[in-house]
């Protein structure tokens, strides 16, 4: 069997904020990769680097040094091959539902605006609209024919973070980055994510995930392979199962006891 | 000495009924959760303790701590009890401090309100209390934005018990934070609650939390307590459909290792 192809890659980046006295090193030479249909799980406490990681490999913010290549071609501002074809293939999931959702629009609205917006999408008819929004609802367990009407305000924490990823799924993107999708929303509706997020996975083997957590218990039911990040340096990456049963690092070994009952 | 009495407890806003016929107790020195779902109405419980309730919001029943009614308490009781006599300490502390003082000055704020001391005794009284939430002295100098979230979160409880309360409202102090620094930081709460022999309510959504924190919980569901009783044994054996929905997604969401189970 081949792999899957590789999608992203972040080689050697470096990140530096700020001048003189004042210099911080947000990531310190950290490679990734991500294959076409894996999840990846980022995992690290607040001031990790997880955020800043995750926006330079989205082409948001440029590594001090390093490279990051988007199906081999090179992100690298905005007018590169690399970071052209990430914006159409990659989609967003943020913390909070409620700050990512317009709260004037209604959820029907919200999940067809990507299509509308995409260029891959520039030919896409009214019916088909409705067909893959309806599609996006059904998969994260919303049933279109009771939220398509609804606002933001009447939906639960859960419900509206569901509608963001219907969102984030609906152009059929390469890539679904989640930023800590589950830690704004209470336990039992974070149960509810995870399933959408397995449907997704077994509806669409050939996206690939990045989950940016810090939360072992959520990205052990979903991850294939897991990066720790601490103080701007990987300090462990391997499978979920190893990460988590057989943890080398010290700081894995410390979030791991932490994060059992 | 506070225990804490909260009968019949009704708290509606526009017509809405938020809390209905709620009693809880809390005894002397007595670690208490309140956990449910979002919506629940256990924000609004913890509003109700510390008169913090919205300004259209109707009140039934009563919230006694110690020997003062808190329900319908006018404005100067309850400025004398808040922040003396109960501290809180809620769940963003980015959102909870202040961002124009620095640590020092929000730490001393309480005692400068509460207390008749010089400002020798209070500077010294912010060193002690630095040093019992585990942060160094040079800290005090800082501005909330120059630390990282379980560093604001030591501030919020300094800030909380620097006066000695009796009672200690903790309301998800832990949900914004990683799980280590959550770990750090329910354990230093618990043991300064402890040490001080005051009472708590904390206040959460996460099972795993509430073990560490309580000994005692309650469960509210839509604005109701649908059940109660030691947490321990409530974790083992829950009764009610809710609890056993959010105890269910709670040892899911722990992390399942294939040898340990060492509680």
């Amino acid at each position: 069997m081949t792999e899957p192809q590789v999608l992203l890659t972040g080689n050697g980046i470096t990140r530096i904020f700020g001048k003189g006295n004042e210099r911080q090193t947000a990531l310190d030479d950290v490679s990734v990769e991500v294959r076409a249909g894996e999840c990846l799980a980022l995992i690290g406490g607040s001031g990790s680097g997880k955020s800043t990681l995750t926006r330079i490999l989205l082409g948001l913010d440029r590594p001090t040094s390093g490279t990051v290549t988007f199906e081999d071609e090179s992100v690298d501002g905005s007018k590169s091959v690399g970071y052209q074809a990430l914006r159409r293939e990659s989609s967003l999931v943020f913390q909070s539902p409620f700050t990512s959702l317009d709260p004037r629009w209604t959820v029907a609205k919200s999940v067809a605006e990507p299509l509308k917006i995409q260029h891959k999408y520039a030919k896409i008819d009214g019916s088909d609209i409705d067909r893959k929004v309806h599609e996006s609802l059904s998969l994260v367990g919303l049933d279109p024919n009771e939220f398509l009407s609804r606002y933001p305000v009447d939906l639960s924490g859960g419900q509206a973070q569901r509608v963001a990823i219907a969102r984030a799924l609906v152009t059929d993107p390469k890539l679904i980055v989640a930023d800590e999708p589950m830690s704004a929303i209470d336990v039992a509706a974070r149960l509810q994510i995870l399933k959408a997020f397995a449907a997704i996975r077994k509806s669409r083997p050939d996206t690939a995930i990045i989950m940016i957590s810090h939360d072992l218990g959520v990205v052990q039911h979903i991850a294939d392979r897991i990066v720790v990040l601490h103080h701007g340096k990987m300090v462990e990456s391997g499978t979920t199962d190893d990460v988590l049963n057989r943890p080398k690092a010290a700081y894995t070994r410390e979030l791991v006891a932490a994060a059992s009952l | 000495m506070m225990g804490v009495d909260v009968n019949k407890l009704g708290i509606s806003i526009g017509g809405k009924s938020i809390v209905r016929d709620v009693n809880v107790h809390i005894g002397d020195g007595e670690r208490v959760g309140l956990i449910g779902s979002s919506g629940s109405g256990k924000s609004m419980i913890s509003k109700a303790m510390l008169g913090l309730l919205p300004i259209n919001a109707q009140t039934e029943g009563s919230v006694i701590l110690g020997d003062t009614q808190v329900v319908g308490a006018d404005e100067t009781v309850l400025a004398g009890l808040r922040g003396r006599y109960v501290g809180a300490v809620f769940q963003n502390p980015a959102s909870s401090l202040n961002p124009v003082l620095t640590v020092g000055k929000q730490i001393e704020l309480p005692l400068k309100l509460h207390y008749d001391l010089d400002k020798a005794d209070r500077q010294a009284r912010v060193s002690a209390m630095l040093e019992k939430v585990g942060l160094d002295a040079t800290v005090a100098k800082k501005y909330p934005s120059e630390l990282s979230g379980g560093q604001q979160q030591r501030v919020g409880i300094a800030t909380a018990l620097i006066t000695s309360p009796r009672l200690i409202i903790a309301d998800e102090p832990t949900t914004a934070l990683d799980s280590i620094t959550q770990r750090q930081i329910v354990d230093l709460l618990v043991s300064l609650v402890d040490k001080a022999g005051a009472s708590m309510l904390f206040i959460t959504h996460d099972f795993s939390v509430l073990a560490r924190a309580t000994t005692r919980c309650y469960v509210l569901d839509g604005g109701r307590i649908v059940e109660s009783g030691n947490t321990a044994d409530l974790l083992e054996h829950p009764q009610g459909e809710q609890t056993k929905k959010l105890v269910a997604a709670a040892r899911e969401l722990t992390l399942q290792r294939k040898q340990n189970r060492d509680d």
